[in-house]
C-alpha cells in the first residue's frame, strides 16, 4: 500500500449558511478522484447537484459552491467507488453546508437517481444520517462551522481505506467532524467478506476523534461512532455500532492506552497502538443491534500510547509519517500540520 | 514449539501445595515429549539434605527429601540454561516463596536457606526484597482441586500450572494457585532492545480474582497478591521488576467523561461471544503495559503475550474450547490456557 495526501487544507469556517462543509466534501471528492500518486484514483460513478444535472456514469459535481455543478446546493450528491470497483460510499448534502448523508453500499452498488434525489442500492447502509432507513436518512451534522484544518489521506492499493479529518485552527479542538474508513485485519479473514469500519465524527462534540467516539455504543446513526458491517453475508449480519476498545487497568478502572504510558523508553519514540473493534454483550439499547461479536483489529488509524495534543506528530517508521488528532493516530505524509 | 501437557491431577486438601508443586517439578523435569525438559539445579528439603547441582526432593511428603517440610526448596533451570526460578516452601503446604533470576542464576544455599541470586526478583513473597521474602498464600488449603501444569519444550519456554475445585464447587473455582510464565508474541516488544520478553502471572490461594482479569490487570504494589509482574526496560537507567497489568478491553458506553477516565465497560473478556463465521470459540491476546503513575517504576508498554489469553466470550472453569485444534485451550476464569486436545475433569 502507499497512502496518497492533501494535508493543511485551511477552511474557512463560515457558518451554518456558508459553505466550508461544502468545501471539505468537494476538496475531498477531488483528491479521492485524483490518480496515483496525487491520490487514490477512485471514481465518480454517478451524481447530482441538487437542481437539474444528473449522471448515471460520472460526475456532475464542478464545484463547492451553490447554483449549477455546484455540491453547495441541498441535496447535492455523488457516490465514490474504489478502485477495484466492489464498494461505494454516498455522500448528499442536506439543508446545510454542515448536514451529510452518508450511505455505504459493500456490493451491490448504488442505482438509479436524479438531479436531487441520491441513487439507492439494496444493501445500502446508514454510515451517518438521521435514521438508520437509508431510503430517508436526512442529513445530520458533520462538520463544525469553525475555521478548520483539514487533512486528506487514502491509500491508493491494498484495501483503499481513506480519511478526511481536522480540528479547528488555533484552538486544535477535536471538534471539527471528519471520516475514518479503514481496513481491520478481520477475524476470519477468508470469511469477512467486508473487513472495514467506519469512524465518523459530527463536528459538534468534544467527544470526536477521541476514545470517548470511539468507544461510544449507545450513539445513535445520526452522531460520532464507529459503525460497520458484523457477520456479513450471514443470517447474522448486521450493521451498526462496533465500537474501538480502550486498554485499561485494575479491572476497568484505570485508562492505559490510549495516553496514559510513557514513550518507548528504549528508543524515546512515541507509540501508538492498533485499535480492537467488538460489540459486546451487555445492555441493548433500542437504537444499537443486537448482534454481538469481534470485528476484527484496525489496520491504519491507532491510539496514541502517551499523551501527546492533536496536530502532533509522531515518527514510527520515518519523520511524522503519522498525526495525533484527539486520542487518534492518522497516517501522515510527513509535513508539519499546519495549526 | 510443542506444548507439553499433564492435566487433569486430582489432589485432596491434604498436603496441599507441596503436592502440587512436587508433580509440577517432576513434569518440568521430565524430557519431550513428556515434559519440557528443564533441570532442578540446586535443591534444600528444608532439614538435612542439600545439593548445589541436582534434586534431592525425593517426596511431596515431609521428613528427609521432602518438599513437605517447613523450607524446603528446588530451583528449576529453563532448558537453555538461563533462567531460574526457585520455589521455597512456607511453614505451611498452601505458602511459598518464588523468585525469579533472569541470568545470574541461584548460588549458595543449605538444606534449610535457599540460595540466592545476584538478580533475583520476588513473584510471590511477602516483602519485595528476595533476600527477606517470606511465604505467601499460594494454593488454597480448603478444598480439593484439579490441576493442569503444561509447558513449551522449545521457543521461550512458557509454562503454567492451574487448576479449579474438584467437583465443581462453582465459589472455589478461583481460590488457589495459578502461574503463567508467558513469553511475547514476538513484533510486539521492542526486538533488538527487550532482552526478557517474559511475563509471569502469578495468583494467589487468598483472593478471589484469582484466574480474573481483575488480578490480571492489577496494578498493585504489593509482592504477595495475584497479579502479573515483569521486568520493564531491562538493561536500561529505567529498568524495574513488578507489577505490569494486563489490559482489559473496554468501551465507555457511552458515559466515559470527556477526560477518558470515566465508567468503562469489560468488552473483552467474556463479553464479544463466539465468532458466528465459524461458530466456535475464539481467544483474544493480552497487552502488557504499565501507567508511570502506578508508583512500580517507570510506565511503558511490555509487549502481547503469547500463549495465555483472554476468553472472549463467557464459559465456565474447566471448558476446553477448540480455537485452532481440538481442546486447545481451557477456560479457568477470565482466561484461556492451552490445553491438551483431551477432555477436563473436574
Amino acid at each position: 500500500m502507499t497512502y496518497r495526501f492533501n494535508v493543511n487544507n485551511v477552511i474557512t469556517g463560515s457558518g451554518i449558511s456558508g459553505n466550508d462543509g461544502d468545501i471539505v466534501v468537494y476538496n475531498f471528492k477531488t483528491f479521492m478522484k485524483s490518480a496515483s500518486p496525487s491520490g487514490p484514483g477512485w471514481t465518480v460513478t454517478r451524481s447530482g447537484d441538487g437542481l437539474a444535472a444528473f449522471s448515471s456514469t460520472g460526475d456532475v459535481i464542478t464545484s463547492s459552491g451553490t447554483g449549477a455543478n455546484g455540491i453547495g446546493n441541498t441535496n447535492s450528491w455523488f457516490v465514490l467507488q474504489s478502485p477495484n470497483g466492489s464498494r461505494q460510499i454516498l455522500w448528499q448534502r442536506g439543508t446545510a453546508n454542515s448536514s451529510w448523508v452518508i450511505l455505504y453500499s459493500k456490493g451491490s452498488l448504488f442505482t438509479g437517481g436524479t438531479a436531487s434525489s441520491r441513487a439507492t442500492a439494496t444493501d445500502a447502509a446508514v454510515v451517518l444520517g438521521s435514521t438508520t432507513d437509508p431510503s430517508t436518512a436526512a442529513g445530520s451534522t458533520h462538520f463544525s462551522t469553525t475555521t478548520k484544518i483539514v487533512h486528506y489521506g487514502a491509500d491508493d492499493t491494498d484495501g483503499y481505506s481513506f480519511y478526511y479529518a481536522g480540528y479547528h485552527q488555533t484552538t486544535l479542538a477535536t471538534s471539527a467532524g471528519g471520516l475514518y474508513f479503514d481496513e481491520v485485519i478481520p477475524l476470519d479473514t477468508n470469511i469477512d467478506n467486508d473487513y472495514y469500519i467506519f469512524f465518523v465524527n459530527a463536528g459538534n462534540s468534544t467527544n470526536e476523534w477521541t476514545t470517548q467516539g470511539l468507544g461510544a455504543e449507545n450513539s445513535l446513526a445520526n452522531t460520532f461512532r464507529v459503525a460497520a458491517w458484523l457477520y456479513a453475508g450471514t443470517p447474522f449480519q448486521t450493521f451498526g455500532i462496533t465500537p474501538g476498545a480502550q486498554w485499561r487497568s485494575n479491572g476497568t478502572n484505570n485508562v492505559v492506552i490510549p495516553g496514559s504510558i510513557s514513550q518507548n523508553l528504549y528508543t524515546l519514540r512515541d507509540i501508538a497502538f492498533p485499535i480492537f473493534y467488538c460489540h459486546r454483550n451487555g445492555p441493548v439499547f433500542t437504537n444499537t443491534f443486537d448482534t454481538v461479536g469481534f470485528k476484527g483489529v484496525g489496520m491504519y488509524m491507532m491510539q496514541k500510547g502517551n499523551s501527546l495534543a492533536t496536530a502532533s506528530t509522531m515518527s514510527i517508521n520515518f519523520l511524522r509519517d503519522y498525526i495525533v488528532i484527539g486520542d487518534c493516530v492518522l497516517p501522515f505524509n510527513g509535513s508539519v500540520p499546519s495549526t | 514449539m510443542t506444548f507439553r501437557f499433564s492435566v487433569n491431577n486430582p489432589y485432596s486438601i491434604t498436603n496441599t501445595g507441596q503436592t502440587h508443586l512436587y508433580d509440577f517439578k517432576q513434569f518440568m523435569k521430565s524430557s519431550s515429549p513428556t515434559g519440557p525438559g528443564w533441570t532442578v539445579s540446586k535443591s534444600g528439603d528444608g532439614l538435612a539434605a542439600f545439593s548445589s547441582t541436582g534434586d534431592i526432593i525425593t517426596s511431596s511428603g515431609s521428613g528427609a527429601g521432602g518438599l513437605g517440610n517447613t523450607n524446603a526448596w528446588f530451583v528449576l533451570q529453563e532448558p537453555n540454561g538461563q533462567r531460574e526460578f526457585l520455589w521455597q516452601r512456607g511453614a505451611s503446604s498452601g505458602s511459598w516463596v518464588i523468585l525469579y533470576s533472569y541470568s545470574a542464576r541461584f548460588t549458595g544455599g543449605a538444606a534449610a536457606t535457599r540460595p540466592s541470586a545476584t538478580d533475583a526478583v520476588v513473584v510471590l513473597g511477602s516483602t519485595s526484597n528476595p533476600a527477606t521474602a517470606a511465604a505467601s498464600s499460594h494454593f488454597s488449603t480448603s478444598f480439593n482441586s484439579i490441576f493442569h501444569f503444561g509447558a513449551n519444550d522449545a521457543d521461550g519456554y512458557s509454562f503454567f500450572y492451574g487448576g479449579y475445585a474438584q467437583s465443581y464447587i462453582t465459589s472455589n473455582n478461583n481460590a488457589t494457585a495459578c502461574m503463567f510464565f508467558d513469553e511475547l508474541q514476538s513484533g510486539t516488544y521492542n526486538d533488538g532492545y527487550e532482552t526478557d520478553p517474559r511475563i509471569i502471572y502469578i495468583a494467589g490461594g487468598n483472593s478471589s480474582n484469582n484466574y480474573n482479569v481483575a488480578s490480571v490487570s492489577s496494578n498493585t504494589t504489593s509482592t504477595d497478591v495475584s497479579r502479573v509482574v515483569g521486568f520493564l526496560y531491562k538493561g536500561t537507567i529505567y529498568e524495574s521488576f513488578g507489577t505490569i497489568s494486563g489490559l482489559g478491553y473496554v468501551v465507555n458506553h457511552g458515559n466515559a467523561s470527556a477526560a477518558g477516565t470515566g465508567t468503562g465497560y469489560a468488552c473483552v473478556p467474556g463479553f464479544v461471544g463466539m465468532d458466528l463465521f465459524t461458530k466456535k470459540d475464539i481467544v483474544l491476546p493480552i497487552f502488557y503495559a504499565r501507567r508511570g503513575t502506578d508508583n512500580v517504576g517507570a510506565g511503558g508498554f511490555k509487549g502481547v503475550g503469547k500463549y495465555l489469553k483472554y476468553k472472549a466470550t463467557s464459559r465456565p472453569y474447566g471448558t476446553t474450547i477448540s480455537v485452532v485444534s481440538h481442546n486447545d485451550y481451557i477456560i479457568m476464569g477470565d482466561l484461556a490456557f492451552p490445553f491438551s486436545g483431551g477432555e477436563a475433569q473436574f
